[in-house]
């Protein structure tokens, strides 16, 4: 045989034996942590579940909600670790997900904090907050905003960020807590919150995909106020040691679950739930002390310096109405704010 | 009469093809791998944006004219185009204005600036922008500057600095091979140097300096990268394709504004092609003479060359601050060196460096033995459907890497080709998306070739797949190996196809560098920037060594140009 | 029945058809080419010698007609399998191989085994006198060489047919000649048959058996040199071989072995076939400049006057001017020995009768 047709066979072998790739004992998850946080959850179970080797692709909760939907006829993956739980409630009402309520934690979790078919559970809470960078409110001579409509004074003109309220569930769980704070507290848009919304769209300086990159710019100084979680605010600003200080808004502000669900038809089910378990465990959940999330495990431990229910005043958000409307919502959101 | 005689020439070939079975095979299976993974995507963007849910409703196509914020990104990425060609093609005329035409010294340095933003990722020079020009940057904290880097001005500062390099080679080669006897010939009729420019270099370059601008513009519409990273409020079409796709899982809106994106692209890719590359008045075979005019003057050198130091300056200023980034804690804040940034990069990222490495490394042997395939069938081989096999490899020349992403999305997310979630889509990506390059070099170098040598081989009996391996590869080698690397650099580099087709098993560097942008951990992205850098690097020094060693007789073909 | 081993039949071949730039390169060309036999195709460039010699190659497609190979059809087969073998101009040596490598190429085509392929390549390289260089790069030979090269890859192969398309062009004058009596040679005692494309007139009629001139796409003459020379059969081909005088004369008298012409006020008569002459017709009459004696005036058949003269060594040739104020070129052999004329003087001129040639008027 010629070198030449030896070679091309050669090549032809690399390329077949690249595509076969693994198989073996992998579970493939999508994760809305940040990937720092997910490589120190996802490493965890690795060392107590030596066996199983993890894949993982890190996407914002909206983005792993139109993944499920792209792949839905063929799921590359079988778990959904994190996320704010509007994106999993909007793929339980899709049909993306299945349920798991044989698990342990099941027992022990209260029911606001679970969908009741078993579709998903959560695993943390956490409320949105205000940060802001103290150089640029001494320089522009104003407070760190403390409500709602504070966000639209001239001052935070182009010096506010966000996330794409479709990319990011802090964002849309923003988006609910104005809808509810603004006008009626009645679901969906009336007609003073298109009003807001239009406004707060122009203070926005920039809008970003990931929910919690706002607080690294703001401490950073890019920006002056944005809105993120305080999990968020206090992992990636106060703690780090940025100029910085967090507010909430008075007349109460939203709040998320943080949710994990099994992924309907993925490839490795019985894998999956074994994450499953070991992520509402009291193991697992300890973790959390580190970037500052509230568990519900009620066994686990709390970090020092959290923001606790007590210290904040919370809105009636119908979590599960806008989780089941997200679409609509959405459409209705890039009408006004002219991005999609 | 035109119609027999076409018709006759088609019933010939038909003919001989069919009596060269080697031949016959080889064409057909080029034909199938271009219609599979650059037509039928093209196809079902087209069929997306006019068919929703099986019925057909070109719901977007009606809409899009009636919001502003539909077609507000599409102007928004035109009037973007436009300014970067101008200043693209303003700062490469400098570059190669000074490095063909005048005797200034550093040429070999000049010129490796000229093509440092090739081998990098282009969005690293948004981030350069942020870090030097952001609200918090360097320059703005030391200077005071009340400047708002995110958006226009920032998109077109960042895109000239990233496409300026293509509007550089094409200049330098324009400039450098005009016959230097007509300048002379106007300089001995009594015309000032001046004049002599105005009225007999500078028309002579115009084709060329139209072509440059042509190619700015294109790259330019189809950025993904530095938009993603400041466009701040200025919205242009690639990443509006890209959250509509990938954010809200809307496909015909997402297909939609693909087809939007792609008639302006292909508008000016056959304009560039068809009418402006025909006017050509240089000669371009053989290498350029070198022995031009050579400007000497002290009031045109002096202005040019301080251009050029300050051009200089303002692209290592990027790259310095660049890797300053990446060694500290904090940027901005705590600005004390680290380590931690790399620890980082090659602990998560890790794996992403091998998954690259992988797929680049099978991606790049494939897509240049495919391309230099097609470019000797196209040059030397007469055959039914010649044209339309050069025209649809050329294809994604015009077509903008994010069309080509929502494209396979598309293509190969269901069956009966369904690739979604292997390394395999991802290479297919790397393999066609740059292949009009590759192919238009293989085309290049098989010119240099006296067409007698493979005639000769041909003559004594060699078929079509000993002549290409034994005589044509052999000689090409040194260029084709040149040209591997390049194609290897691409693929390092490229966002916007690819970002559509990353999935679980497989990520890449870029998307990887982009997602800290986007958190804004700036310093661990100066990291994964420099990491792949280091790369390109060592994969390009490697190869000039490789080439330098195997082919130190350094082949001249004989009796040819 | 004679042994044909190409033949072109009615051969057309159009550039760019249906075009402006339409350009009829061959134009119904047929000939035969029998085993053994060197035919020459002959004429100046564009005259469709070489389309024509490519497209017996499989190079060039025809626009119509056919190319027969041992009276097998030919036109569809692609070149590797035409049992042909060229020669080109610029030699087209594989530039990355030894000659070793370049001359046995055609021999691993068809599998033959090394020790084999050994042997005849050393035979062959010493019929043309390049022993002893197989290991040698082919870019370190003289053009020569290289030439040789060339033509040693292309025989070892044993083709039916061997095509050069002007292999000598590239050489100076003194190497040309010895390497076309070389070739010649060579192929005579193998006997290839051979179809030879050249723009030089002494090249051809040097080394064919037959020689095909050409021009714009068509075929003006078949015949072996001698005919060429001295029977042109038209204007084209009588300018194109050699000088040619040409004269205007009247048919006074034609019989089946001479003519008898009225030409510059005096009769002579031609010793050439005149059937297809009729008295009184207008005629051209060719004259070689070697075809002429110059003798005192009123010695010869008529007078002229030297005009200018060009001196070359070993001959003179001189511009004369005729009693109709036409002018006509007449050479001397070894002017040294029989003295040179001078400008002005008178001079008379005796034709010989053999070498003239009748041509009928052609219009244009």
């Amino acid at each position: 045989m010629a070198r030449g047709e030896a070679l091309g066979l050669t090549l032809l072998l690399v390329v077949g034996l690249a595509v076969v790739g693994l198989g073996a004992d992998t579970l493939t998850i999508y994760t809305a942590f940040d990937a720092d946080q997910a490589q120190v959850y996802i490493e965890a179970f690795e060392a107590s579940h030596p066996e199983i080797d993890v894949e993982w692709v890190r996407l914002s909760s909206g983005e792993v909600y139109t993944r499920l939907l792209a792949e839905a006829s063929n799921p590359q993956a079988s778990l959904w670790f994190g996320g704010s739980n509007t994106s999993h409630i909007a793929a339980a009402k899709a049909g993306l997900l299945a349920p798991y309520k044989e698990s342990l934690a099941w027992q022990y979790i209260a029911p606001q904090f679970r969908d009741p078919n078993g579709l998903w559970i959560g695993l943390y809470v956490g409320y949105i907050g205000f940060v802001s960078n103290t150089e640029f409110l001494t320089e522009a001579g104003v407070d760190a905003p403390t409500s709602w409509q504070d966000l639209l004074k001239p001052e935070f003109t182009g010096e506010i960020t966000i996330a794409y309220a479709f990319a990011s569930g802090t964002a849309y769980t923003t988006l609910a807590g104005m809808l509810t704070a603004i006008g009626s507290s009645e679901p969906g848009f009336d007609d003073d919150d298109k009003v807001y919304v239009a406004a707060f769209n122009e203070q926005v300086g920039q809008y970003n995909s990931s929910g919690s990159a706002a607080a690294t710019m703001v401490g950073l100084g890019e920006f002056g106020v944005g809105c993120v979680f305080s999990h968020d605010i206090v992992k990636k600003a106060i703690s780090k040691g940025y100029p910085v200080v967090m507010t909430f808004p008075e007349e109460g502000t939203s709040y998320e679950i943080g949710g994990m669900a099994l992924i309907k038809d993925g490839p490795q089910p019985e894998l999956a739930k074994i994450f499953y378990d070991w992520a509402m465990s009291k193991e697992a959940q300890d973790l959390y002390k580190d970037f500052y999330r509230l568990p519900l495990n009620p066994e686990a431990e709390l970090a020092e310096g959290s923001v606790r229910a007590t210290d904040v005043n919370v809105l009636p958000v119908d979590l599960v109405w806008y989780g089941d409307n997200k679409d609509t919502m959405l459409d209705q959101w890039s009408e006004i704010t002219g991005e999609y | 009469m035109k119609l027999d005689a076409y018709r006759r020439e088609l019933g010939g070939e038909v003919r001989r093809l069919v009596r060269d079975p080697v031949l016959l095979g080889i064409v057909g299976v080029t034909f199938l791998l271009l219609a599979i993974f650059i037509v039928f995507p093209l196809i079902k963007v087209v069929q997306n944006s006019l068919w929703t849910r099986g019925a057909f409703e070109p719901r977007y196509f009606l809409e899009f004219f009636q919001k502003t914020y539909y077609w507000r990104p599409l102007v928004n990425s035109l009037i973007v185009g436009a300014l970067v060609s101008l200043c693209g093609t303003l700062v490469a005329f400098i570059f190669a204005y000074g490095i063909a035409r005048t005797d200034i010294p550093g040429k070999g340095i000049f010129r490796i600036i000229a093509m440092m933003p090739i081998v990098s990722p282009p969005f690293l020079i948004a981030l350069a922008a942020i870090l030097l020009l952001g609200n918090h940057g360097v320059i703005t904290e030391a200077l005071h500057l009340d400047w708002d880097i995110y958006g226009l001005s920032g998109l077109v500062l960042t895109e000239t600095l990233a496409y300026f390099p293509i509007a550089f080679m094409i200049l330098e080669g324009v400039l450098s091979k005009i016959d230097p006897s007509i300048e002379e010939a106007a300089l001995d009729m009594g015309a000032s140097k001046l004049r002599t420019f105005l009225t007999v270099t500078l028309p002579l370059a115009v084709p060329g300096i139209a072509s440059a601008m042509l190619l700015v513009f294109i790259r330019s519409l189809e950025d993904f990268g530095n938009p993603m990273v400041i466009q701040g409020r200025f919205r242009v079409l690639t990443v509006a394709i890209y959250h509509a796709a990938v954010g809200r899982y809307n496909l015909p809106l997402g297909a939609t504004l693909a087809i939007f994106m792609l008639l302006p692209t292909l508008m000016i890719f056959v304009v560039q092609k068809y009418y402006v590359a025909r006017r050509s008045y240089v000669t371009v075979t053989g290498k350029p003479s070198g022995i031009g005019l050579k400007t000497t003057e002290r009031r045109i050198k002096i202005p040019i060359l301080v251009a050029m130091l300050l051009l200089t300056g303002g692209i290592l200023l990027m790259y310095g601050v660049v890797l300053f980034g990446s060694f500290t804690k904090l940027w901005g804040y705590d600005n004390s060196l680290t380590l931690a940034n790399y620890r980082y990069v090659f602990a998560v990222g890790g794996q992403y460096i091998w998954d690259t490495l992988k797929i680049a490394l099978i991606a790049t042997p494939i897509g240049g033995l495919l391309s230099i395939m097609i470019a000797y069938l196209v040059v030397r081989k007469r055959f039914v459907g010649r044209g339309a096999m050069e025209f649809t490899s050329m294809l994604n020349f015009a077509v903008p890497g994010v069309v080509v992403g929502i494209g396979y999305v598309l293509a190969f997310n269901t069956p009966p080709i369904q690739l979604t979630g292997t390394a395999l889509i991802i290479i297919l990506v790397f393999i066609f998306r740059r292949m009009p390059v590759g192919i238009r070099d293989g085309i290049a170098q098989l010119q240099q070739i006296d067409p007698a040598i493979e005639e000769a081989s041909s003559s004594l009996g060699a078929g079509f797949f000993r002549t290409f391996t034994r005589v044509t590869l052999p000689l090409v080698a040194p260029a084709f190996l040149s040209g591997l690397v390049y194609i290897f650099v691409r693929c390092m580099t490229a966002i916007s196809a690819v970002i559509f087709v990353v999935s679980a098993g497989w990520q890449l560097l870029t998307v990887a560098l982009l997602y800290e942008v986007d958190q804004a951990n700036l310093a661990a992205a100066a990291a994964y920037g420099y990491v792949i850098i280091g790369i390109v690097l060592s994969a390009i020094v490697l190869m000039r060594f490789v080439v330098g060693k195997l082919f130190k007789g350094n082949l001249t073909p004989l009796g040819g140009e | 029945m004679a042994d044909v081993v190409v033949r072109f039949e009615n051969l057309v071949k159009i550039f760019s058809e249906g075009t402006k730039r339409e350009v009829r390169a061959v134009d119904d060309f047929s000939l035969s080419v029998e085993r053994g036999d060197l035919v020459t195709l002959l004429g100046p460039s564009g005259c469709g010698k070489t389309t024509s010699l490519r497209i017996l190659a499989g190079f060039e497609n025809a626009t119509t007609g056919n190319v027969y190979i041992d009276e097998q059809r030919v036109n569809d087969v692609p070149p590797q399998r035409r049992n042909t073998a060229m020669v080109f101009q610029s030699y087209g040596l594989f530039p990355h191989m030894t000659v070793m490598e370049n001359v046995a190429y055609g021999l691993k085509v068809k599998h033959v085994p090394k020790r084999a392929i050994l042997k005849r390549v050393t035979d062959v390289l010493n019929l043309v006198g390049l022993e002893g260089l197989e290991k040698r790069s082919v870019g370190k030979l003289s053009g020569g060489q290289q030439q040789r090269v060339a033509l040693c890859r292309a025989i070892i192969t044993e083709p039916k047919v061997l095509l050069f398309d002007e292999p000598l062009s590239n050489l100076d004058a003194k190497l040309r000649k010895g390497t076309r009596e070389q070739i010649r040679r060579i192929q005579q005692d193998l006997g290839i048959t051979s179809l030879y494309v050249t723009h030089d007139q002494a090249e051809a009629m040097s080394i064919s058996d037959w020689i095909a001139v050409m021009n714009e796409g068509r075929l003006q003459q078949l015949g072996n040199a001698e005919e060429i020379y001295a029977q042109p059969a038209n204007r084209f081909v009588a300018g194109f071989i050699g000088e040619a005088n040409l004269l205007s004369a009247k048919v006074s008298a034609a019989t089946s072995d001479s003519v008898r012409v009225q030409v510059l006020g005096t009769e002579l008569d031609v010793v050439q076939a005149g059937d297809a002459f009729s008295t009184g017709e207008d005629v051209e009459i060719v004259v070689r400049p070697e075809a002429v004696d110059l003798v005192d005036p009123a010695q010869g058949d008529v007078d002229a006057t030297i005009g200018f003269s060009h001196y070359t060594g070993s001959i003179v040739l001189y511009s004369l001017v005729l009693s109709d104020e036409t002018r006509m070129s007449v050479q001397v052999a070894n002017p040294l020995e029989r003295g040179f004329l001078n400008t002005d003087q008178r001079i008379g001129l005796r034709f010989h009768r053999r070498s003239l040639h009748v041509l009928p008027l052609e219009s244009g």
